[in-house]
């Protein structure tokens, strides 16, 4: 299905292997697009406006606005700001996560005990993709987690479900502005996101161009 | 079972499904809940420290010290009043609304549950709540855009409520996280859909919360964004009291086995702030 769909003038291509990090700029009419190649993968995201990365993802915002905990195709993603940075412009998967955020040291410790002490986690991975470009861990907000669905139940309970096993997945992320994206390809290994199996990714981005001939 | 590799995997999702069974075990959390000692809402005058008003439309920002209760009193049912807090000596621990929901597998925080924060601790306990309808997931409202000034000055924005108050704080625009707003019964469907819950009580509600470290905190008292069209927010009354029954928040510490974690990252953190530190667990 990768193929089939494939945009046109890829100006960027690049695999993140299992477990580490990933940002780029992605202009204003371009689109990211994050593969998962193997299946049950997830990777997390966070994204800043490239002008003024005071002006961030606002998980709760893009939730708000579409009164439905779903991130899939048609999913506008908001700033802090009440600006729309990303669109979601294509899903084969149907259903993304930004209620429970990314792993951590100190999280997984407290949900999973000390073994999970001394484990690589997304934040750390935030820490360091983030300290690239100037920031610090009070830059890290509740992000985006892509096949990675979880049910909010009507009683309140919620848990990380596995993700779909096949490979090929994709979505599609038209940018509104110029958009710094930072990508953590999960490395936990204590819950089911990752298949307890952590595999690569992939990442392109399609220029203005190539995007609208492809998606409109 | 020959692979390592498969066998190292079905062990992990043996021990997450064991976890995940007990974690969302919320009969016998009620139970054990259930049998701590209720708060009444009549603080004693000797208990007090600090009660004001926080005005329909408007915010608080204040010190909460470890060991004092942060009481937030409702009693004409202001549907929602947004909360954010940070660890007083170092805001970059701060409250962390994913962990808290993620890490105590329920976005329905109430009595006996935590708020965390981002670096795996207990911020505060909520040892008392007789509302128990908060929403963790869908933040203080939408900022201001395209304003052309013309909107009536007394229209206030819960987003620049929180940003006020965290300024006089010390605190700017990139310690402004994702809030808690209590007293906001939203409720999400099967369909994944959310919606205000009309029919819940919000009047004459109370919640205590219990610093488990010096904490900063801001509160904003604008109607949650899914409140009801019309919907007016109500003067809210904060007090900060000192509890004299002792380990009045045991029973959040003892609920879960997250929680007893949580506590104990919390205790041997303030430990070696102190310079006793003798326990591992930063």
């Amino acid at each position: 299905m990768n193929e089939a769909s494939e945009p046109p003038a890829v100006r960027y291509r690049r695999v993140v292997p299992p477990g580490r990090s990933w940002s780029g700029l992605v202009a204003r009419g371009e689109t990211l697009r994050i593969v998962d190649l193997i299946g049950e993968q997830a990777v997390d995201a966070l994204l800043y406006a490239a002008a003024d990365t005071a002006e961030r993802y606002d998980a709760q915002l893009t939730v708000l606005t579409q009164a439905s905990t779903v991130v899939t195709r048609g999913t506008r993603l908001y700033s802090n700001r009440g600006r729309v940075m990303m669109t979601v412009a294509a899903d084969t998967l149907g259903a993304h996560d930004t209620l429970v955020g990314c792993c951590s040291a100190e999280g997984n410790t407290v949900r999973f005990g000390e073994q999970a002490r001394h484990l690589h986690s997304c934040r750390d991975n935030f820490l360091i993709e983030l300290g690239m470009h100037g920031m610090s861990k009070c830059d890290i907000v509740p992000n985006l987690n892509f096949f990675m669905p979880v049910p909010l139940e009507e009683d309140g309970r919620l848990a990380i479900v596995g993700g779909a096993q096949q490979p090929g997945h994709f979505v599609d992320l038209l940018a509104a502005i110029d958009v710094l994206c930072v990508l953590s390809n999960c490395p936990q290994i204590n819950n089911p996101c990752n298949g307890f199996d952590p595999t690569p990714i992939e990442v392109t981005i399609t220029s203005a161009a190539g995007t609208l001939a492809h998606n409109i | 079972m020959n692979d390592p590799a498969q066998a190292r995997i079905a062990a992990l999702r043996a021990r997450y499904e064991a976890l995940r069974a007990e974690g969302q075990a919320f009969g016998e959390f009620d139970a054990r809940v259930a049998a701590a000692a209720r708060i009444p809402r009549d603080i004693p005058s000797a208990s007090l420290r600090l009660e004001t008003i926080v005005p329909a439309g408007w915010y608080w920002h204040g010190r909460v010290p470890a060991g004092t209760c942060l009481r937030l009193d409702n009693p004409r049912g202001t549907p929602g009043l947004s909360c954010l807090f940070w660890n007083a000596a170092d805001p970059s621990e701060r409250f962390c609304a994913t962990d808290t929901v993620k890490v105590q597998w329920t976005a329905g925080i109430g009595r006996g549950r935590l708020l965390l924060s981002d670096m795996g601790r207990v911020l505060a306990s909520i040892v008392e709540d007789t509302c128990g309808r908060h929403d963790l997931l869908l933040g203080a409202g939408p900022p201001r855009v395209d304003d052309d000034g013309t909107s009536p000055l007394e229209a206030r924005n819960g987003a620049e409520n929180l940003a006020l108050a965290a300024a006089k704080l010390g605190l700017g625009a990139r310690d402004l996280h994702a809030p808690v707003t209590f007293f906001a019964p939203v409720r999400c469907g099967a369909d994944q859909r959310f919606a205000w819950a009309s029919g819940a009580t919000l009047a004459e509600t109370y919640l205590d919360l219990h610093a488990e470290m010096d904490l900063l905190a801001a509160v904003s008292n604008v109607p949650h964004p899914l409140a009801p069209a019309g919907s007016v927010a109500e003067d809210v009354r904060i007090c900060l009291w000192r509890p004299q029954r002792a380990d009045i928040s045991g029973f959040c510490r003892d609920a879960t086995s997250e929680a007893g974690r949580a506590f104990a990252r919390t205790r041997a953190y303030l430990a070696e702030s102190k310079g006793g530190g003798d326990e591992r667990g930063i």
